[in-house]
């Protein structure tokens, strides 16, 4: 039987950061991967807006950065288009729109007030969380200086960030502006890839969370996800760290409440003592660990645990290349919006509530020639049925033909988050292995029992978006899993 | 109007601005309570707006008056009297119904009936919502400190806070778990909340109306868990969880604080309505009435909501912009409505049988959460909902005073009307075409109730802002939404009862612990102005 000091059940972003991160330590290390490319669903991704300072420094690696210039636009109904060019991240122009100069200024000034509030959530956000009660002293100075932290905002950003943590992002919007294009666009950051609509609680929350993993509240293109992950796949090949692809782990096996070795679905069984799972923690669970390993009040928990994916993915081949009707062409080389106001994704959200295809979904787009790659929200997970891709598709179809004239779609095609489900094995395909709710987030994410990427199970660590701080291709999850493992291995 | 001056004046009088008065009087403070109308207890009243029958026409239900209060204002020596009541019932559309009994047999095997699994879990459900309730119930007496001061009485309260939690569990603290706990049933919707536990649309349906009830939220809207507890919470002869009906309607509530407060020397002046608060170098000093009347006193308590006070009674001029603009963005929503109905028999239910007590307490009307998700889209479209979640009570069942012998008075709340409607605003006509729709609703699940109406008032939130003065006629003074709740109520700076006007206090719903009759904001706002005054005063609640 082959031996390994950790396996790696899973290769993406995450599963291979911590591998290097392993690696480096003298770790012979194993990464199994269930489909033919490394990545996961940061293949979803192309660009990326931020890798923190923090990945950067611990894998010692530089990545290039792209120095296209970024623009947002914002479609509308009337051809009106509005169009921001985003510099970094406090330096924001509307370029057009037909916004009034008050709610443009107003929409800046919201734009600033959640870089702030944002900035303080990221001092915490790339640490490993802190346990309430646990009596380590690392944990108790960490919830001191998350404290202190949130008091140097000053007294009057103190009130206002305890105040709109809790609120939802239509009314922080139409407190302050009136356009609808405005509050479409900032509504759709908050909410693509929840359960939340604009006027759920704490779509604020998942905003400021988005903005602080980001770095930046439109998620613009800064690196390429590629040369990331290339340079990631170096410092594991660099390691000697062992990839195979293709094939998947059907179980972990246990004795005595530590991992003993994982079984293939090739027959293999190969032994180790420690185990990352990049796989979602309901599935890590429920089906890699399997109930009969874990108390009756954790895998209620596990089940309780909220993943139900929202958003499709759509692939489309246009015969010519793409143009925007009424939109100069330097800015196509950016992202575009569809959600024109406030109801509109309401309404969108309303039907997903129900497991319903809406027929006025969300879209979310870039171009390039004549490909067309869109998020398509609210697409529900479906249990007992399947979905009408054709639907999907006209409902599309009929959105795109507002601006997009005298071209013809040649092919398509569209992943749901069942198909995401399938295809990474990940729990109601959901972008974030789970939803990113104040009840789910920091020392309560995936839930109590699970926190600090550690398991019930001795030897087994999570080290996927169900961890804290959540989805985003950041790493580090990866990384604070990695140190986890490598710092009770020590006191050991 | 003689000239007298007063310790305090408090603009309104419901239930809170009563309560406050009332401690402030037995404190041995010259007290006065300035009331628009000729009667006192704004949302809790007795009304007779038919002849023989008495409405309860806004609250309809005592649970929440906290024990403490009714034992310091000595409530029942001046009349008040609560009769408890057995369980409460859903009708279903299939002609099935489920009833929850307040006997834990009886209970279990209510909805075993639906789901045994349900059954076993509704165990587990009830000691953590009781657990829960139990938790919070300290921190609705509390002045919530202010985060964001430095103040060693802020200090004080946050390390208090702290302790409660943090303390070691031996003594008393919560642990890791429970305070996960606590945070997920604050932030979570009431949907996920209960499908934690339970499989069945009625049961869940059943327990989340609660939480709805009042609030511009839907049952799928996170922080909408949290509202259970303004159920829960209940308390009626200190048993938790227990409801009941004041004798005589709600009104008899507020009539018994009125007693109470005359007996210890305070002043009620009613049919007086406040137009202005006199504020000069940033103190108020008085008030002006609608006839002109000034009247002057130390300290002035309103038990108006907060807009209705900063944005009618008090000048914008003497406002910090901040502090107004938050006024201005202060979310207090109409989303209920209310049909009072005299009825000249019992109604007969299509489901619950003659004599089961099911039938006695609080009957909803519902399917599952999933309609009544539909009923708050339905609402923030600007629509009054197509299947409205309507929760009705006959009173008179157990209490004779309400109707005449024989007769019933029956009140029908109903969620969600909107405020503003999408379609060019409420009329007349429209008004009547909401109640018709609401009875019409009640009457299919009826033998005989559409034949045995003999009269009924139908508000929506513009008739509760009519009358009571709730801006929107939100009848919680203020959204229980996580952004207005503690620290935050009703503005971030401002939760200690004051404001930014020297000798200026708030005492209504708008204010922690929120909305319900209860009685809290009122007796924390007393205890706020006590301790300015350097007063000692014992009671149980302070």
């Amino acid at each position: 039987m082959r031996k390994f000091d950790i396996i790696i059940i899973g290769g993406g972003h995450n599963g291979l950061v911590a591998a290097s991160v392993l690696s480096k330590k003298g770790n012979k290390v194993l990464v199994i991967e269930k489909n033919e490319q490394l990545g996961g669903l940061s293949n979803y991704v192309d660009s990326l807006s931020y890798i923190s300072e923090e990945v950067l420094k611990e894998l010692n690696i530089k990545i290039e950065k792209d120095i296209n210039e970024n623009y947002v636009s914002a479609l509308s109904d009337d051809l009106n288009h509005t169009v921001l060019k985003i510099n970094g991240n406090k330096n924001i122009e509307i370029l057009q729109t037909n916004a009034s100069e008050s709610d443009q200024l107003n929409f800046i000034k919201l734009i600033n007030k959640y870089d702030l509030f944002a900035r303080t959530l990221r001092s915490f956000m790339f640490k490993k969380p802190p346990r309430v009660k646990s009596g380590s002293r690392s944990d108790i100075w960490q919830l001191v200086s998350m404290g202190l932290k949130v008091r140097l905002l000053g007294k009057k950003n103190m009130r206002e960030l305890l105040r709109v943590i809790g609120l939802n992002i239509a009314d922080d919007l139409e407190d302050n502006i009136t356009d609808n294009i405005l509050k479409g666009l900032l509504s759709n950051e908050a909410v693509i890839g929840t359960n939340l609509g604009a006027r759920s609680p704490g779509s604020i929350l998942n905003l400021l969370y988005n903005q602080a993993t980001n770095n930046s509240i439109f998620r613009i293109n800064k690196y390429n996800t590629h040369s990331f992950l290339n340079s990631i796949r170096e410092i594991c090949k660099k390691n000697n760290v062992e990839i195979e692809t293709n094939k998947k782990v059907e179980k972990i096996n246990i004795s005595n409440q530590n991992v003993n070795s994982v079984l293939l679905d090739t027959g293999e069984e190969i032994q180790t003592s420690s185990i990352i799972s990049n796989v979602d923690p309901k599935t890590t669970y429920l089906k890699l660990v399997g109930a009969a390993n874990l108390d009756t009040d954790f895998i209620r928990r596990t089940k309780n645990y909220r993943t139900k994916g929202t958003v499709a993915k759509i692939h489309i081949d246009f015969e010519n290349e793409i143009k925007i009707n009424n939109l100069d062409t330097k800015y196509l080389s950016g992202k575009f919006v569809y959600a024109p106001d406030i109801k509109y994704i309401e309404h969108a959200f309303n039907d997903n509530k129900y497991n319903k295809l809406s027929s006025n979904p969300c879209l979310e787009f870039y171009i390039n020639k004549n490909k067309l790659s869109a998020n398509i929200y609210f697409i529900p997970y479906l249990i007992n049925s399947a979905h009408d891709k054709k639907k999907i598709l006209s409902n599309v179809k009929l959105i795109l033909e507002k601006f997009v004239t005298e071209n013809q779609i040649l092919s398509s095609t569209i992943e749901t988050p069942n198909d995401i489900e399938d295809k990474y094995n990940i729990s109601g395909g959901h972008w974030s292995h789970g939803d990113m709710e104040i009840d789910q987030l920091l020392m309560m994410r995936p839930f109590y029992g699970s926190s600090q990427y550690s398991t019930p199970i001795n030897g087994l660590y999570l080290c996927s978006a169900g961890t804290h701080p959540g989805g985003g291709v950041t790493g580090i999850n990866g990384i604070n899993a990695a140190k986890q493992l490598l710092k009770d291995n020590r006191n050991e | 109007m003689p000239k007298t001056k007063y310790d305090v004046a408090i603009v309104g009088g419901g239930h809170n601005g009563l309560t406050t008065a009332c401690y402030l009087a037995k404190a041995g403070l010259k007290v006065a309570v300035i009331e628009r109308h000729s009667y006192v207890g704004g949302a809790a009243v007795s009304r007779e707006l038919h002849p023989g029958w008495t409405y309860s026409n806004c609250s309809y239900v005592c649970s929440l008056l906290r024990p403490e209060i009714f034992r310091d204002l000595e409530l029942s020596k001046y009349g008040l009297q609560i009769i408890p009541y057995e369980g409460s019932a859903t009708m279903l559309d299939d002609g099935r119904f489920y009833a929850h009994y307040s006997d834990h047999d009886l209970n279990y095997r209510s909805i075993a009936q639906f789901s045994k699994k349900d059954a076993e879990a509704y165990e587990r459900f009830g000691k953590d919502v009781m657990r829960q309730c139990k938790i919070i119930k300290p921190l609705l007496k509390m002045t919530p400190p202010d985060p964001t001061s430095f103040r060693p009485k802020d200090i004080m309260g946050l390390l208090d806070f702290a302790k409660y939690f943090a303390a070691k569990d031996e003594l008393g603290g919560l642990g890791e778990k429970e305070i996960y706990d606590t945070i997920r049933f604050w932030t979570m919707s009431v949907r996920d909340y209960l499908e934690e536990y339970f499989e069945s649309d009625v049961v869940k349906a059943h327990l989340a109306g609660s939480a709805i009830i009042g609030t511009a939220l839907g049952p799928y809207s996170p922080g909408s868990a949290y509202v259970l507890l303004h159920h829960y919470m209940g308390e009626v002869d200190g048993t938790v969880g227990a409801w009941g009906y004041s004798r005589g309607g709600m009104g008899s509530i507020t009539k018994a604080m009125a007693a109470s407060l005359k007996a210890n020397g305070g002043d009620i002046i009613a049919g007086s309505p406040v137009t202005k608060i006199l504020i000069k170098n940033n103190r108020s000093h008085g008030v002006v009435l609608e006839n002109g009347d000034e009247i002057f006193a130390d300290k002035l308590v309103s038990n108006l909501d907060v807009k209705r006070t900063f944005l009618k009674v008090v000048e914008k001029k003497e406002l910090p912009d901040d502090f107004y603009n938050a006024v201005k963005n202060f979310k207090i929503r109409g989303s209920s409505g209310k049909l009072n109905i005299a009825l000249d028999d019992l109604p007969i239910w299509k489901s619950i049988p003659e004599g089961d007590p099911a039938g006695t307490g609080d009957l909803h009307i519902t399917q599952s959460i999933e309609e009544m998700e539909g009923a708050y889209d339905d609402w923030k479209d600007g629509r009054w909902s197509q299947f409205p979640y309507v929760d009705m009570c006959i009173p008179s069942i157990n209490d004779p005073t309400m109707a005449p012998q024989g007769k019933h008075y029956m009140s029908v709340f109903v969620q969600y009307v909107p405020y503003n409607l999408a379609d060019g605003g409420w009329t007349e006509e429209k008004r009547l075409e909401f109640g018709k729709h609401v009875m019409s609703r009640i009457g299919s699940y009826s033998e005989n109730f559409n034949d045995i109406i003999k009269h009924a008032e139908i508000r929506t939130p513009k008739e509760l802002e009519k009358e009571v003065g709730l801006t929107e006629g939100n009848i919680f003074q203020g959204e229980l939404t996580m952004d207005q709740l503690m620290f935050n109520r009703p503005i971030p700076g401002y939760a200690q009862y004051k404001t930014p006007i020297k000798n200026l206090y708030m005492c209504g719903s708008s204010t922690h612990p929120g909305g319900g009759v209860m009685g809290a904001p009122g007796a924390n706002a007393a205890r706020e102005i006590l301790i300015d005054l350097k007063k000692q005063f014992n009671s149980h609640y302070i």
